[in-house]
């Protein structure tokens, strides 16, 4: 058996082992729990940021113009030739957001400005159509605040995109063309979206060639858009 | 008597010599008391060791509810309970028999005084451990039947019922005598 000071010097021994033990403890504690957080921060972020979670698009129009990040260019590639065109520079979400609340009554133009989008007729419509289509935008206008006339606007199903072409592009009449529609946004996400067909680019029309898109296809560029 | 209360206070106090008081006034006793479940004396030294660390270790976890004899005697229990869960798993080499068996005398002498208290503590080993704790903790540890009670998770009824038994038990092994003793 132990002495009483035997049993003293050992029962503080295992005090002070014990109290060491603690704060080691604690230590650790203190040490791993926010690195912990800070991990399960980031991933989440991560997880649930726009980049990476898949959200569905949204067909919301209205949905569109909260989200104010800038769309730093979008970029149309010939896939035949190779040959690229810039569209739009630094536009905004928020400029578009106003561009897709027009499509929403199919028609196209009025609130946009005039360097950005413009509506043409297409060839395809028939005199009648193009009668009916007017007698409707006509209705359209009226409640437009613009000083343009009816006739400035044509009802179109053929969305017409400026190109600002970079190098020569020949001002010729592509045929059965495949194009590769970039859109790269300010965050570095960048989505694509390849369209085809008769005339897609119109290079006739004006000095500066313009991308015609069929309904179809503007839904389509609005969803690859909208994709957040 | 406070049974080491007050000369915690003066421990937590700041005074250090306090905790020499409570070591001298329990610490014997707490052994003799582990060595009735462990039948092991270094085992219940270790164990009261361990027990009065903790007291430093965890200095605000008593809470002067009860006697500070009765809360080391609970501690002492349940940390002895464990060391015969662990010992089933582990196999202790066994020491030196003989020189066990006089330490635990020494210590059975300190601890009990009178000539009466040795006697009842012989006969002791042939009851249950139940009724041999609760002769220990209310005749040779004067306990009061509720600070047995706490110490043996019972409530003071099943002690007084398991206390009438054991002293029956007891008379009938001391025999004649017994009734004198008890």
């Amino acid at each position: 058996m132990r002495t009483f000071e035997e049993r003293k010097r050992e029962i503080y021994n295992r005090s002070r082992k014990r109290i060491e033990k603690r704060n080691n403890i604690k230590k650790a504690i203190l040490t791993i729990v926010p690195c912990f957080l800070l991990v399960s921060v980031i991933s989440f972020s991560f997880l649930f940021s726009p980049n990476t979670m898949n959200k569905a698009p949204s067909n919301s129009l209205n949905d569109f113009g909260s989200d104010k990040a800038a769309i730093c260019n979008i970029s149309v590639k010939e896939i035949n030739s190779g040959a690229m065109y810039t569209i739009t520079e630094q536009k905004t979400l928020e400029s578009f957001s106003d561009f897709y609340s027009s499509l929403s009554d199919q028609y196209v133009g009025t609130q946009l400005p005039p360097n950005d989008f413009s509506p043409i007729l297409s060839d395809t419509k028939t005199d009648e159509d193009v009668v009916e289509d007017r007698t409707e935008y006509t209705k359209v206008l009226e409640s437009a605040d613009d000083k343009t006339t009816p006739d400035d606007y044509i009802p179109s199903e053929t969305l017409q995109i400026p190109i600002d072409t970079n190098g020569s592009i020949e001002q010729e009449e592509p045929i059965n063309k495949v194009y590769s529609i970039t859109v790269e946004y300010s965050n570095g996400r960048k989505t694509e979206l390849t369209l085809s067909g008769n005339s897609l680019i119109d290079f006739s029309s004006d000095d500066r060639p313009h991308i015609l898109l069929t309904p179809s296809q503007i839904t389509e560029l609005t969803e690859l858009i909208t994709q957040k | 008597m406070d049974n080491g209360a007050c000369s915690y206070r003066r421990f937590l106090d700041g005074d250090e010599s306090a905790f020499d008081e409570i070591m001298s006034e329990l610490f014997d006793k707490l052994v003799f008391f582990i060595n009735r479940y462990v039948k092991d004396v270094y085992a219940a030294e270790d164990i009261a060791i361990d027990v009065f660390s903790d007291l430093l270790v965890n200095r605000n976890r008593y809470n002067f509810k009860v006697s500070l004899k009765t809360y080391l005697f609970m501690m002492g229990k349940s940390r002895a309970l464990n060391h015969i869960k662990r010992k089933k798993i582990i196999n202790f080499v066994p020491l030196n028999e003989a020189e066990a068996k006089a330490d635990e005398t020494t210590i059975e002498k300190t601890v009990l005084e009178s000539e009466k208290k040795l006697i009842i503590n012989a006969s002791l080993q042939k009851l249950p451990t139940d009724m041999q704790t609760v002769i220990h903790l209310i005749y040779f540890e004067e306990l009061s039947y509720e600070e047995a009670a706490r110490v043996m998770k019972k409530t003071k009824k099943q002690v007084d019922n398991l206390l009438y038994r054991a002293k029956k038990e007891l008379r009938h092994i001391l025999n004649e005598g017994g009734e004198y003793i008890l």
